[in-house]
């Protein structure tokens, strides 16, 4: 029986965590070198995770494509998304992917007439992909991608509370 | 490091944040900061919710819930509303780290149970005036490809 994901974190992970929940209770600030940093994971084809990194990155170069089609279609809409358009981007190279968000998914973005329209589409699409990377980070074998997964979920969750609710607002 | 124990680190850490929370509460007004007061008493709540729920974590794994201190260092020079939130916010920051931590280190419904707790931390930033960020409780992975 292979060891539980908990197990299997770095021992600088879990000293670093718990330095985190002491600097918690004493209120101090974490300064750049927050110990609870690990590596980034990257796909190896024999991770017992490769294929959920690749299905994770396969949903964020599509999003990231919808998030590109609609700011070239919309114009009004290419400021008030590019924040989100930068979070997809870091979030494809912290996993770390070679594929750019320009590179086809094969998804077609679906026709929008006008932008309000247009964000209705868009926050469908981030919510699936929020509930993705919540179900992937949940199955995830590593407690790193795991964690990773979890932040990029809570990333996007963010973005999708900013996002505006119609144009020009 | 046991389940266990990473459990008793998130409820330590929940301990202080309701702690903290209740006196960040006497430091708002209803009347004056109506948003903020409503944002502060909704983190107390929240916060005390999960220190419950990580209590009878705990009492799953057979362990004894750790207790919390009689007081906390809280932040210096609170009273301004901008200084409350700023407290809030440094706190919803330190909350997303550990939440994020006990993600790497829980599995199944612990972990689920941690990935929706840094959602809702990292979303609750924002009404203390937090700016979002490309990772939530692991700033490091920006750094990293």
């Amino acid at each position: 029986m292979s060891p539980a994901p908990a197990l299997r974190t770095t021992r600088r992970t879990t000293l670093g965590g718990a330095l985190v929940g002491v600097v918690v209770l004493a209120g101090c600030d974490l300064g750049s070198g927050d110990p609870a940093s690990a590596p980034a994971p990257s796909v190896d084809p024999d991770d017992p995770d490769a294929g959920l990194v690749e299905n994770v990155v396969d949903d964020v170069v599509a999003t990231r494509q919808l998030v590109e089609t609609l700011r070239r279609r919309h114009g009004s809409l290419r400021r008030p998304l590019g924040g989100l358009a930068q979070v997809h981007d870091a979030h494809l190279e912290a996993l770390g992917s070679s594929r750019r968000s320009d590179q086809g998914s094969g998804r077609r973005s679906p026709p929008t007439s006008n932008a309000a329209e247009a964000l209705v589409v868009l926050r469908a699409r981030e919510l699936r992909h929020q509930r993705l990377l919540v179900e992937r980070a949940t199955a995830a074998r590593s407690g790193r991608l795991a964690r990773l997964l979890a932040s990029m979920s809570a990333a996007v969750a963010q973005q999708l509370a900013v996002l505006p609710r119609e144009e020009g607002r | 490091m046991t389940t266990l124990d990473v459990l008793q680190v998130a409820l330590a850490a929940e301990h202080a944040a309701v702690y903290v929370y209740g006196v960040l509460g006497a430091q708002t007004s209803a009347s004056d900061t109506p948003q903020l007061f409503a944002a502060v008493s909704d983190a107390y709540e929240t916060h005390r919710a999960r220190r419950d729920h990580v209590t009878d974590l705990v009492l799953e794994e057979g362990g004894t819930p750790v207790a919390s201190e009689p007081a906390y260092e809280i932040p210096r020079g609170l009273g301004p509303p901008a200084t409350v939130a700023g407290a809030a916010l440094s706190l919803e920051r330190r909350s997303a780290s550990t939440y994020a931590w006990l993600v790497a280190n829980t599995v199944g419904g612990q972990r689920r149970w941690a990935i929706d707790a840094l959602t809702d931390t990292a979303v609750r930033e924002l009404s203390f005036r937090g700016s979002p960020e490309t990772f939530p409780g692991a700033d490091e992975s920006a750094d990293r490809g």
